[in-house]
Formats: structure tokens, sequence, C-alpha cells
């Protein structure tokens, strides 16, 4: 589906964020993406999205390279942007409607789906959001926000949908409901980034690991590198800290916590 | 230095709207150029920081403080014209979402400020950044200021001109320039100077860490 | 649709009534606003006496003083001052009070795009100022000193900078994600 080849990333004047990054997703895989702080996952889902151009090597979107000027060909961009949707990890970047009614409405309406509204309050219902249907998202609660970020994202039924930390601001429950339902969903790829290591068995059986200097450490099945400490100690995602024990012994051991982050 | 609703006569503040609507017609064609496709998002956020700076106190000599004006600053650091729309927005918000800041005189108030004072401020920075950057910067906004308040005071200083009733009593600002140039512009001398100082600090901060790392 | 009707209500009133000098008909009208406005009159009027209060003070102190003086009249004037701009600012007040800023603009779109995002970022804004003032408060011990304060609100302003061009990439990218510029030409 989709498919990174040797893909750089750098910001203008700034230090490479990502080296010769190379995996491929397939049609309904279920693929988490995991690494520390500042690590370059986030620009990684603004690469695949086609938000940020590689400064080196291709991003293929079912065969067809991805760039700026072939998104600039709007047949083209409206294909790519119903089929592949984002939700930030900050999600007032993605609001911009006066109400959350609109703002769910919002894709499904410039898609040509029928009946908007009554997806927008359908979405609004499942993400329990319906009392705010007229409130204008900026009142919203960081929670509440990222709910509605995901309801405006998956109104549109994409086919590829990038999570960027979105349990960052929900509560268990929404959680819950999150995992729940990405579980449930047919014919959807799922790449999601996490530092939270329990929630990721829960979203995908396999992991790509980006180490702190920007290259792939890893990829291949989650439960595999769950259990490799040395891997998550380089990878920056597990601590290591000194037992001392009550008969005066101490050791140090490293420690992969899952409910961090 | 903000004028009330109230004091300026319709003549002079509908004739200040009639300047304005080209001014900000232009900087709409020249910003959503220089923005390409990203003038909304752009500019909304300009508009926001341009909100929230004014409520930055810049402290004063003798525990008291001001607010910011902070268009000199945004002037510097994004353009003149920016600075303009964002700023006269902010008046519009100011006015409509608080109920502060004259409706009728937001095009004097956005005119003085938020375009000429701007303009004067990046002006003369340019014209003296080449000689000394912090001095340029805290003239140019000091020069800034303090043309924007004596523009204001020009326009109260004209409304006696404005008209009187039968009695002779005036019917807007009663007083001529030579009591509100040195009442408005005098005391903007200090202030400005403040304005110019902190304006220097912020953007030797932000200019430093936008050095490549 | 409301709220677009009592904008352009509002603003063809407060032009009009910058065309009225007779300080009766200017009483008339203050006197009609704050019966109107109802319960939130008293709330309304405080907020507008403190807003003009030092202007209006000055301006009409100065013009009794200069004006007698010179030996000529001045209540009418002063009065007329005083009931127009105390007018105005309570009918600004009160349309604060009431107006959805966001449906009043829904006359453009893109007008209606910048005032939304406009007010989500002033509260991101308004946060992280208020984050760093309790940061120095907590830091801080006794009074600083000018210098100190001077550095302080020279960083808030400069984080505040910083801030809106990390937001401002941040939400054009938000936008183009969900294909806001794929319609536009």
């Amino acid at each position: 589906m989709i498919e990174l080849e040797q893909v750089s990333f750098r910001y203008p004047e700034g230090e490479a964020i990502l080296k010769e990054v190379s995996f491929r997703l397939n049609p309904e895989e279920r693929v988490v993406l995991l690494g520390a702080n500042g690590c370059g996952k986030s620009s990684l889902l603004k690469l695949i999205d086609g938000l940020l151009d590689p400064t080196g090597g291709e991003i293929r979107y079912q065969g067809e390279a991805l760039s700026a000027s072939r998104l600039r060909q709007r047949e083209f961009a409206r294909h790519f942007r119903r089929d592949v949707g984002m939700v930030f990890q900050s999600p007032e970047a993605m609001l911009f409607n006066a109400t959350v009614a609109e703002e769910i409405a919002y894709g499904p309406e410039r898609l040509g789906m029928p009946e908007p509204t009554a997806v927008a309050r359908r979405w609004a219902e499942r993400l329990q959001l319906e009392k705010y249907l007229a409130t204008p998202p900026y009142r919203l609660s960081g929670g509440e926000k990222q709910r509605l970020a995901l309801a405006c994202v998956l109104a549109c039924q994409p086919r590829l949908l990038l999570l960027d930390e979105p349990t960052a601001n929900l509560d268990p429950r929404a959680t819950g409901w999150l995992v729940d339902f990405l579980l449930d969903q047919q014919g959807l790829t799922t790449l999601v980034t996490t530092q939270n290591l329990s929630l990721a068995t829960e979203l995908g059986q396999r992991a790509l690991i980006l180490g702190e200097d920007g290259r792939l450490l890893y990829d291949g099945p989650l439960d595999d590198a769950l259990t490799d400490t040395d891997l998550l100690w380089r990878a920056n995602l597990a601590h290591a800290h000194r037992h001392v024990h009550a008969d005066g012994t101490e050791h140090r051991h490293v420690h992969a916590h899952g409910d961090w982050g | 230095m903000h004028i009330p609703d109230g004091l300026i006569a319709p003549q002079v503040y509908l004739g200040a709207y009639a300047v304005a609507a080209p001014a900000w017609a232009y900087a709409v064609r020249k910003v959503a150029r220089e923005f390409d496709d990203a003038l909304i998002p752009r500019l909304a956020v300009l508009t926001a920081l341009a909100f929230v700076l004014t409520t930055v106190m810049v402290p004063l000599p003798g525990g008291t403080s001001g607010h910011l004006v902070g268009v000199g600053l945004l002037a510097l650091a994004f353009g003149v014209w920016p600075a303009f729309l964002a700023y006269s927005l902010v008046l519009v918000l100011q006015s409509l979402l608080l109920g502060a800041g004259g409706i009728t005189v937001l095009a004097i108030n956005a005119l003085a400020m938020g375009l000429t004072g701007a303009a004067v401020t990046v002006g003369v920075f340019r014209l003296l950044a080449k000689v000394h950057r912090p001095a340029a910067a805290v003239i140019g906004v000091w020069l800034g200021v303090v043309v924007a308040a004596t523009l204001v005071a020009l326009v109260l200083g004209i409304q006696p001109l404005m008209g009187s009733d039968t009695e002779g009593q005036p019917l807007f600002f009663p007083f001529g320039p030579a009591v509100t140039l040195p009442v408005v512009v005098g005391p903007h001398l200090i202030i400005a100077l403040g304005e110019g100082i902190l304006t220097w600090m912020v953007l030797s901060v932000v200019e430093r860490r936008r050095v490549p790392a | 649709m409301k709220d677009r009707l009592l904008l352009s209500v509002w603003l063809v009133a407060v032009v009009g009534i910058t065309f009225i000098h007779d300080p009766l008909w200017l009483g008339g009208l203050l006197t009609a606003a704050l019966l109107l406005a109802g319960r939130a009159t008293p709330t309304l009027l405080k907020r507008a006496l403190i807003a003009i209060a030092l202007v209006n003070i000055a301006v009409s102190l100065g013009f009794v003083l200069s004006a007698s003086l010179a030996g000529e009249p001045w209540g009418l004037f002063v009065l007329r001052l005083n009931l127009r701009v105390l007018l105005l600012t309570f009918l600004t007040l009160w349309l604060a009070r009431h107006l959805d800023l966001v449906r009043a603009v829904d006359f453009s779109r893109s007008l209606q795009f910048v005032v939304v995002l406009a007010l989500g970022q002033i509260k991101t804004f308004q946060r992280l100022l208020t984050d760093y003032r309790m940061a120095f408060r907590s830091r801080s011990l006794g009074r600083p000193d000018l210098a100190t304060r001077a550095r302080s609100a020279g960083r808030q302003a400069g984080a505040l900078l910083e801030k809106a061009e990390l937001q401002a990439t941040e939400v054009n990218l938000g936008m183009r994600s969900r294909g806001f510029f794929d319609d536009r030409t």
C-alpha cells in the first residue's frame, strides 16, 4: 500500500531527522511505530501523509511516487486524501470549522459522500460528542478535541489511518473504545505511533522501532521486540535503574514500563 | 493611545475607512501571495499572536507597567502587511469579543499603528540595521510608536473644526493640536522606549535560536 | 443569521449615534438602552463607566476649566460628550456579551475560518503565557526588580513568537491533511 525506500528527511538548515528508512505497509496491516521522544515519529507520519517531502529516497503510494508536484494535481490529491487519514498529536491543528457538527461533516461533504450531516451526527455519537454538536471545537477539552479529530478522519472512511500518539489525551474509557474500534475495522490499514508499550500490543502485531539517530532499528513482530531488552534500551524505550535489596545487595536492570508516556 | 468611540466626527472616521479599505484589500492580496495557500492558517495564528502579545506587560520604572502594543515586533518579524492585517483583526476581536476599543475609530487606529507605525518601524530598521542592529530595532520601534501617536493626536486635534452647536460648544473632541500633541505624544516618548527595548530583547532571542543547530 | 443581523443593527446604531448631538436625544437613547438590557444593565454599566472614566473625566475637566477661564458655556458639551461615549461603550459591551462572533461572520467562509482558528490559537497562547507567569512567580523570591521583570516579559513574548511559528506550520499541515487546499484554485 505504502512503500518507503531509503527515505531521509531533514528540515531546512536543520539536523537530519530520518536516515534511510525503508519499509512497506501492506493492506490491512496493523503496525505500531515506536520510538523515544523527538526521534522523528511525527515527521515520518507527515511524510507518509504527503505533508512533508523527503530530502532523500522515495515514498510510493500504491506503486506511485508521492511528491509535492504529484499532490498538486487535484485528482490525485483528492484520491490520496480520501484514502489516507491522519490524526495529529495536537488535534487543534486540524480543527478549523465553526461547530463540532460542521467539523465532522467537513470531510464527507468535501468528498461528496451522501448526507454528511447525518454522518457527522453518527460519528459524534460514537465518540460521545453528541452534546457538543453546536459547540465550536476550540471550546472543547484536550481529550474531547482528540476524539473530535478522530471522528473527523474516521468519518471519511480512510483506507490507511495514521495516528500520532492517539491516546495521549484520552481517558482510559476512550482509549479502550479506540482500541476496540480499530480492531473491529475490516480493510483498514493502521500505523500508530506511541511510547506506551502495553498499548502497543493492543494496536498491532508488527512493530517499527525508530532509533534516536533517526534510523530504523527494527521491523518485525512486536512480541519479539518487547522481549528484546537490549533493543528497547537502545531505542530509549526502556529505562535502567538500580534496585537495593533488603539484604544490602544491589543490582541494575532494564525495565520496559507499559504505562508511561 | 487608542481612541474610543464618540470623540471623532463621522466625516473623519468614515474617511479613514475609505482610506483603510483599499489598504486592507491590497494587504490581503499581498499577504496571500507571500504565504502561498497558507494565508488562512498563518493569518489566524498571527492574529492570535498579536492579540495575546498585547497582554504581555511592559515593565516601567517605579513598579508600574503598561501593555505591549506588539505591532513593531510583528512587523519586524513578519513584515508590514501581515502585521497590518493581524493588528486590524485584533482590533475587531477586541471590540466584538471584549467590548473594548471603538469600532467607528477602528480604521483610524489600524492606519495609525498597524500601517503607518509598522511601516516607519521597518523602514527605520532597514536603514540603520547595517550600522547597529539593536539600536536600529529600538529606534525603529520608538519612532513607529511616536509617529502613530502623533497621527492620533492630529486626528483628535482637528475635531474642533468638525462643527459646533448654536452656542458655539464643540460637537466632538474639543481640543486642538496645541493640546493634543503634547498630551498624547509626550507620554509615548517614554512608553515607546520601553516597547522598543523589549522588542529588541525578544527579537535577539528569537534570532539567536533561529541559527542552525 | 440572528448574529449577522445583530451585528448589522449594532453597526447602524453606533454610526447613527455619532450623528446625534442633542443631549436630550442621547440621554433618551441611553435610558432606553439601560432599560432594554434588563438584568445585565448593572454589570455592563459598571464596566462601561470604568472603561471610559479616565479619558472622559480628563476631557470634561479640561474643557470645563478652559471654557470657564474664557467665560464661555460648557454644560451642553460635557453632557453631549459623556452621554454619547457612555451610550456607545454600553452598546458595544452589550453586543460583545450577546454576539456569537463565529456565526456573525458566516457571510465569508474564509473569514470564518480565520476567526475560528484565531480564537483557538488565542487559547493555546494564553495557556502558554499563564504557565510562563506562574513559573516566573514560583521561582522568584519577593518582588523582582525592573531588569528581571523586563527579561521575563521579553521571554514571554519570545516564547509566544516561537510557538506562533510552530503553530502556523502545524495548522497549515493539519488543514492540508484534511484536503482543505485541494478544492481551491
